[in-house]
């Protein structure tokens, strides 16, 4: 992209950030219209508790917001519990992150799009405000999931090795065992999860997202002072032409660590009650040592 | 994990949703007792007509009472109710908070910031990540660009 002219790269950079951050906004923006209905969010939610209502009339970056944020977060866990499984799964901290990140993202982006249309900022401010946040949040998510790359992963196959090497009374030999194959197994979760955040997969969702909003993202930059009819116009414009691929941009911002958790479980298969790992109480048998069959571009590992 | 999730969409979710609007509910309620006003509060609250002004801006008494919500939220942080938690779960609101502090000071950096791509070089502590932060805006945008959309 770059040439060898400083002065010509430094233009170029300071376009395509200005180009960057118009396009995330109005991806963002856009999804949220589309999916969520920002406004159907703000006064069903505001029903619930005259706490969630101020939140939601409180200035913008108010000391109301991470409060809010945050019951929601706590309310959610609780609710989870109704679809996730005692295991090794439930201490993996990036849940919570996840949790917030889309919690955060809709909150603050339905608050947003209130005050826009009650005309307590106009489409300029939206759009500074929401470039602002996504910015942000763009690198808040990067050093998050290196996070988990880095430092939550390793902790959590450990954690969960021992979990369940504890619920099924294993006895030493065997233990050890198991636990030798599961840490190569781990070693495969690693570098594959890594593999995954650096490489095409991430990008993939973005290019499809971006080729199509961009031209939305600069319709929106020129709005003004008028902007509740225009925005309302122009996303009802392009909401048919979104719906086909809207589910994959949500997939791209809500969906990428459970992704990484769906293909890490897939790969160690800690939870299957089939799993041929798993020896039965009372009668530990040593296994066979048994060739691990690895397909770098299908994580699953044939045991 | 995506299975669980696809969930949300379906018959089911009616009963998820209630359940952690009930938990909201009741996880507010006891943070707005801890506020001294809050029967006053709530009464003022209950009536529509004084919230919003002709514009549908919040009126004048509407905007005193969230100062001082915010006041006191900002004074009185909401203490979760950790003590009806596993330490896993207690674990996981820890990693939502973190989250939401940085969000908050990155947000707050970043508009300060005169130079925002040095901003997010500085953030980005590692070379791998202004790597991979790169190549996902640059060649993004280069696309958008080439494509001329």
């Amino acid at each position: 992209m770059y040439k060898d002219n400083n002065f010509e790269r430094i233009t170029i950079m300071d376009k395509a950030t200005k180009e960057r951050l118009n396009i995330l906004a109005g991806v963002s923006t856009i999804e949220f219209f589309v999916r969520s209905k920002a406004m159907d969010m703000v006064d069903s939610i505001s029903k619930i508790h005259p706490m969630m209502k101020v939140y939601f009339d409180s200035e913008l970056g108010s000391d109301i917001e991470n409060n809010a944020l945050l019951a929601m977060s706590e309310a959610l866990i609780w609710s989870i519990e109704a679809f996730t499984e005692k295991g090794p799964m439930s201490n993996f901290r990036s849940i919570g992150v996840s949790i917030a990140q889309t919690l955060s993202k809709r909150m603050y982006f339905a608050k947003l799009i209130h005050h826009a249309n009650t005309g307590r900022i106009t489409a300029e401010q939206f759009y500074e405000l929401a470039a602002e946040y996504i910015a942000a949040e763009s690198v808040n998510v990067i050093n998050q999931l290196w996070d988990v790359v880095g430092v939550e992963l390793p902790q959590y196959l450990s954690a969960g090795i021992q979990k369940v090497l504890e619920f099924f009374e294993v006895d030493p030999q065997t233990a050890e065992w198991i636990a030798g194959l599961i840490d190569s197994a781990a070693n495969v979760a690693y570098s594959y999860v890594k593999r995954f955040l650096t490489q095409e997969k991430i990008q993939e969702f973005v290019y499809n997202a971006l080729k199509f909003t961009f031209e939305a993202a600069r319709k929106l930059s020129v709005l003004v002072d008028d902007a509740v009819e225009k925005v309302k116009d122009f996303c009802h414009k392009v909401e048919n032409k979104v719906k086909s691929w809207g589910r994959s941009i949500c997939k791209y911002f809500n969906w990428i660590v459970p992704d990484f958790l769906k293909d890490t479980e897939k790969t160690i298969v800690l939870n299957d009650p089939n799993n041929e790992l798993i020896i039965s109480k009372g009668t530990p048998v040593k296994p066979a040592p048994i060739p691990i069959t690895i397909d770098v571009d299908k994580p699953d590992i044939d045991v | 994990m995506a299975e669980k999730t696809n969930q949300i969409d379906s018959p089911k979710s009616n009963d998820w949703k209630e359940k952690m609007f009930r938990h909201l509910k009741s996880i507010l309620d006891g943070y707005v007792q801890k506020f001294p006003q809050h029967e006053e509060f709530l009464a003022f609250m209950n009536n529509e007509n004084l919230l919003y002004d002709e514009n549908n801006r919040p009126s004048e008494e509407y905007k005193k009472w969230i100062e001082k919500v915010g006041t006191f939220c900002r004074e009185n942080p909401l203490e979760l109710a950790t003590e009806e938690l596993d330490q896993d779960k207690i674990e996981v609101l820890k990693g939502a908070k973190d989250f939401l502090d940085k969000q908050k000071e990155l947000m707050k950096s970043y508009r300060e910031a005169s130079d925002k791509e040095a901003w997010v070089d500085n953030e980005l502590d590692s070379e791998e990540k202004r790597e991979t932060f790169n190549k996902l805006v640059e060649e993004s945008t280069n696309n958008a660009l080439n494509n001329n959309v």
